[in-house]
């Protein structure tokens, strides 16, 4: 098949249809003037010219007072549409039965379990951490000065550090994305010229560097173990695999024309946050070998340098595979990543097209 | 900081990336300047308590005020609407193939990759948007690329490969 739409090419196309292109800077400075003038006069943005934004009546008063039940509702429903692939709903879902994950995986996942009672959690005391560092490859790209756009590999290393009371100041050091050496050298020149850009309006860039947020909840969403429990919340979740799975079938009901792939990529989210707690990580991966479709991707995987079980379920379409990988000794998730299953993407069966890895450890201070 | 302060330097850090999302997803400057009005105002309203106003709280804020505006992303006939105005001034075949391929993508889809190519969020910046995970966005994006280049090469097919 010719790459000439995918992968590469994609990102320079979608840019050259982007309807942003013809912004100018008038336009810019204009609606620059026009938001900065809700400082002086909130109500003057409602009137200052004819669009349909008026035909919609101004938010009610009171919206504050009923936001924050709402705002939960909001962010269920969202969860669990961000899992929606086709639209298609079907109402009455059929609860998957069978033998769940291959008796391979099971054993798998069940020796993990097991693993991660026995070794148990590294004990967070008073006023230390539980530090959690993540690496990411991923995408960056940048927009050339003939118009091109040039994209290439990065990884990004972010360390969390959740306090011993859960309630607490979580701090999240947020890094910069550093290009892959394999890299071009236009993409390493490209990526330096970003990092060298001048903080715009004087304002430090807000991904990159120290967050923080109480109780973990950074940009206004404490972080979740499964949709609609917070890490907080993850004691009151079933022990029970097979309750617990349930309980995630349901809370993902719909969301996914694979009941079975929300499931796993649940447990798998919940997992990588690297701060689930022993017990309730031992049902996850007795819930996963419950999951018909779950299998060994490979029984030698290597992220960032350290191997493990990649366990994994593929695409419906059979394109790809999320998995995760669990180090068989510790029963704790090293990271996790994503399998092509065929080359219909551009790059070769096989290709790892992003991974993360996880690595924990309780330190006696933040930044 | 003071209140004041603190929307100056939210409204630095995110005015111009606002109101190019809303280019993106509106049909014209003057719908995109309005709406990234009450963006600021909403924001404004914000400072007047202790909360957050970070690029992402910004992004979150536009994106409710889109829906109310009701010309959503995620309706395809508004998108379609706005891709083929846009045609209308400078468009050459291959593009107009792009955007009828965009437009048939489904909602959810398309606003990754938007968000993504467009918006140049990373995926973790997507699933914070969007109350989602990262596996979770990086999936869709996945299917979504997939999904574009099977639209892109079925238009194709009848012309020949490029």
């Amino acid at each position: 098949m010719s790459n000439t739409n995918l992968p590469e090419g994609l990102e320079s196309m979608l840019a050259s249809v982007d309807p942003a292109r013809s912004v100018s800077d008038n336009d810019l400075a204009r609606s620059r003037a026009r938001s900065l003038a809700v400082m002086d006069s909130p109500r003057a943005v409602q009137s200052s010219s004819a669009s349909r934004l008026h035909a919609h009546p101004p938010l009610p008063e009171s919206r504050r007072a009923t936001a924050p039940r709402l705002r939960r509702r909001v962010l269920l429903a969202s969860a669990a549409a961000a899992l929606l692939v086709g639209g298609v709903v079907v109402a009455d879902v059929v609860r998957p039965g069978g033998p769940g994950a291959t008796a391979e995986a099971a054993e798998v996942l069940s020796n993990a379990a097991e693993a991660t009672i026995r070794t148990s959690d590294p004990v967070v005391g008073p006023g230390q951490y539980l530090k959690i560092d993540t690496k990411e490859l991923t995408w960056s790209g940048s927009q050339m000065p003939d118009g091109s756009d040039l994209s290439w590999q990065a990884t990004v290393s972010d360390q969390i550090y959740i306090p011993a009371d859960k309630n607490g100041e979580w701090v999240w050091n947020r890094g910069e994305r550093i290009p892959l050496e394999s890299s071009s050298d236009a993409a390493k020149a490209a990526a330096a010229e970003m990092a060298k850009l001048p903080p715009k309006g004087g304002m430090p860039d807000p991904t990159v560097g120290i967050q923080r947020g109480q109780g973990g909840d950074f940009y206004g969403n404490a972080p979740m173990v499964i949709i609609g429990t917070s890490l907080n919340e993850a004691g009151s979740l079933p022990r029970d695999p097979r309750a617990l799975l349930d309980l995630i079938y349901e809370r993902t009901n719909g969301a996914n024309k694979s009941p079975e792939l929300a499931a796993f990529v649940t447990i798998a989210d919940g997992l990588r946050t690297g701060a689930v707690p022993a017990d309730l990580r031992a049902a996850m991966y007795k819930a996963a070998a419950l999951i018909p479709g779950v299998i060994v991707g490979d029984r030698q995987a290597t992220v960032d340098g350290r191997t493990g079980i990649a366990i994994g379920i593929p695409s419906l379409e059979g394109t790809s595979r999320a998995d995760i990988i669990i180090d068989p000794v510790s029963g704790l998730v090293v990271g996790e990543q994503d399998v092509l299953l065929d080359d219909s993407l551009g790059s070769p069966a096989g290709t790892i097209s992003s991974w993360t890895s996880v690595r924990t450890s309780v330190v006696d201070s933040a930044p | 900081m003071d209140r004041e302060k603190r929307f100056l330097a939210a409204h630095a850090a995110g005015h111009d990336r606002i109101y190019r999302y809303f280019r993106r997803r509106t049909d014209n400057a003057a719908t995109a300047e309005d709406l990234c009005a009450e963006v600021f105002r909403i924001t404004w309203e914000k400072t007047g308590t202790n909360e957050s106003l970070s690029v992402k709280v910004l992004f979150g804020i536009a994106k409710n005020v889109l829906r109310t505006h009701g010309r959503s992303a995620s309706r395809s006939a508004n998108l379609l609407g706005a891709l083929q105005l846009e045609r209308n001034h400078e468009r050459n075949d291959d593009d107009s193939r792009l955007h009828e391929a965009l437009a048939r993508l489904g909602p959810d889809e398309r606003e990754v990759l938007l968000l993504t190519y467009w918006d140049g969020f990373s995926s973790s910046e997507v699933s914070d948007l969007l109350d989602t995970s990262a596996t979770a966005v990086r999936m869709r994006l996945h299917r979504a690329r997939k999904a574009l280049g099977r639209l892109l090469e079925t238009e194709s097919l009848s012309e020949g490969a490029k």
